[in-house]
């Protein structure tokens, strides 16, 4: 049984309550989100790269590009690609590390990993990636483990985020960083409006159109506003145990990455 | 003056991909990981912070933690200091490099700077755009918000962008000096020629003023 909240007095914090959190803008039992996201992705899986392309007018690529330069990723070293989907970001990271380097590159969802696999092999990836199928909350890797950890649109749609970041720190090696690059909350003043007018009318027609699936796109507009502002995220992290935590406002804020270190 | 994360971002990537290519700087540099140094350049009116670590080094604009040292310098002193190595000149003898706290900390970071013959104009030299961008744009702003005070107001602030921020403009009382300054130049000019008329005068020359003939 599910039922509507108010965006606008909706916690920026994670959950509502330990029965219940929140799925777009309806509550659910915090037991069941998992299996709501598995399904929206589940349906979006196939056409998730162009309809990113389509949404983001393409502007997602320089944003992955920019949290890739960020992360700094020499060769040699082992990085995990939590919520990994469809490989984008990974494969940029697998590039990056080279033959003597590895990308783990995991997603909670089997339909998106199967899809990630597929390009990994297209694009002819595939000595220094490999595939796990995890939930980031309870991440199955030893600790410190890994150099860099990326993630990519998908921390908004964890059930217990602050969770998913102290397994996150666990499996970071000391003197590694994790980047975030999540929808945040859009910082130029009047974009908000124009904004809200994209998300929820533009996107889920778009959505029906070339995925022919709105309410999983009406999902997406709802989660990017369920999900923490960039000085909340900030703050999640810094209790997680990351350092020197900072955050970079892309395209006025829809977008950011958030940045910290294990010391 | 501190720039916006984004924006101090660009520098920090081009750091670091420069440093990613010397794996003993990066072992030197993962030595000094939790330090924090804070430099100024004075001529750019730029502050930042910058934070050492095993994969290069974190530019930012605002820290929680006391830097152990800070840099005030120009950007051709810095140079200067980073683009001779050979000469061996300890901080203490260099000309236009100010230092406050741990002065063994900002040698060890600049020797190791110096080590892989970093160029420090030439990093900030394709950034200078974005700056004079972003310090245009907070005037515009700021002039837009004043927009609704009228347009008097925002020449004002205009004519006070271009005098004070960008010194493109003399302000107005520097502008008053510097005509001061040229009539008294006009003046003397005048005396002396008076004057040199004169001597001539009494020297039996019988030309006009400043013919040109002796």
């Amino acid at each position: 049984m599910t039922k509507q909240s108010d965006p606008q007095s909706a916690p920026q914090s994670d959950d509502q309550s330990s029965d219940t959190t929140h799925f777009g803008f309806r509550s659910v039992p915090t037991a069941e989100k998992q299996r709501h996201v598995k399904g929206v992705f589940d349906s979006v899986a196939e056409r998730y790269d162009i309809m990113n392309d389509v949404m983001s007018m393409g502007i997602h690529r320089m944003w992955k590009r920019f949290t890739v330069d960020l992360s700094a990723v020499r060769a040699g070293e082992r990085v995990l690609d939590i919520a990994g989907g469809t490989g984008d970001l990974g494969l940029k990271m697998a590039r990056k590390v080279g033959p003597k380097g590895m990308v783990v590159l995991s997603d909670i969802n089997a339909a998106m990993l199967g899809h990630g696999r597929e390009r990994t092999i297209d694009k002819g990836q595939v000595e220094n990636v490999r595939f796990a199928q995890a939930n980031a909350e309870i991440l199955p890797f030893a600790d410190n483990s890994f150099d860099c950890l990326t993630i990519g649109f998908g921390l908004r749609n964890v059930t217990d985020k602050q969770k998913a970041l102290a397994s996150m720190y666990r499996v970071l090696k000391p003197g590694g960083r994790l980047l975030v690059l999540e929808f945040s909350k859009p910082t130029v003043p009047g974009l908000g409006k124009l904004y809200d007018e994209y998300s929820f009318r533009l996107l889920p027609t778009m959505g029906r159109m070339i995925a022919n699936d709105e309410e999983s796109y009406r999902y997406l507009a709802e989660s990017i506003r369920m999900h923490p502002d960039q000085n909340t995220l900030k703050g999640m992290m810094e209790k997680a145990g990351f350092e020197r935590c900072q955050y970079y406002n892309l395209t006025g804020g829809i977008v950011a990455v958030h940045r910290g270190y294990k010391f | 003056m501190q720039l916006p994360a984004a924006m101090l971002a660009p520098l920090e990537v081009g750091l670091n991909r420069y440093l990613a290519e010397d794996e003993l700087a990066l072992g030197k540099l993962a030595r000094l990981q939790g330090k924090v140094l804070s430099l100024r350049l004075r001529e750019l009116d730029l502050s930042f912070f910058l934070c050492p670590h095993a994969g290069g080094v974190q530019v930012l604009g605002e820290i929680d933690e006391v830097p152990d040292a800070s840099i005030e310098t120009s950007l051709p002193a810095l140079a200067r200091y980073l683009m001779q190595p050979e000469s061996k000149q300890t901080l203490a003898a260099t000309g236009g490099i100010n230092i406050d706290g741990d002065v063994e900390l900002v040698q060890q970071f600049l020797t190791i700077l110096q080590e892989t013959d970093f160029d420090p104009e030439e990093w900030l030299s394709r950034h200078i755009g974005d700056v004079a961008a972003y310090r245009a744009g907070e005037f515009l702003r700021g002039a837009l918000d004043l927009g609704k005070r009228g347009l008097d107001s925002l020449l004002r602030e205009g004519s006070r962008f271009l005098q004070e921020d960008s010194r493109d403009l003399l302000a107005k009382d520097e502008a008053r000096e510097w005509m001061d300054d040229v009539d008294k130049l006009r003046s003397a000019v005048d005396r002396i020629e008076a004057r040199l008329d004169r001597l001539r005068a009494s020297a039996g020359y019988s030309d006009g003023p400043m013919d040109g003939k002796t």
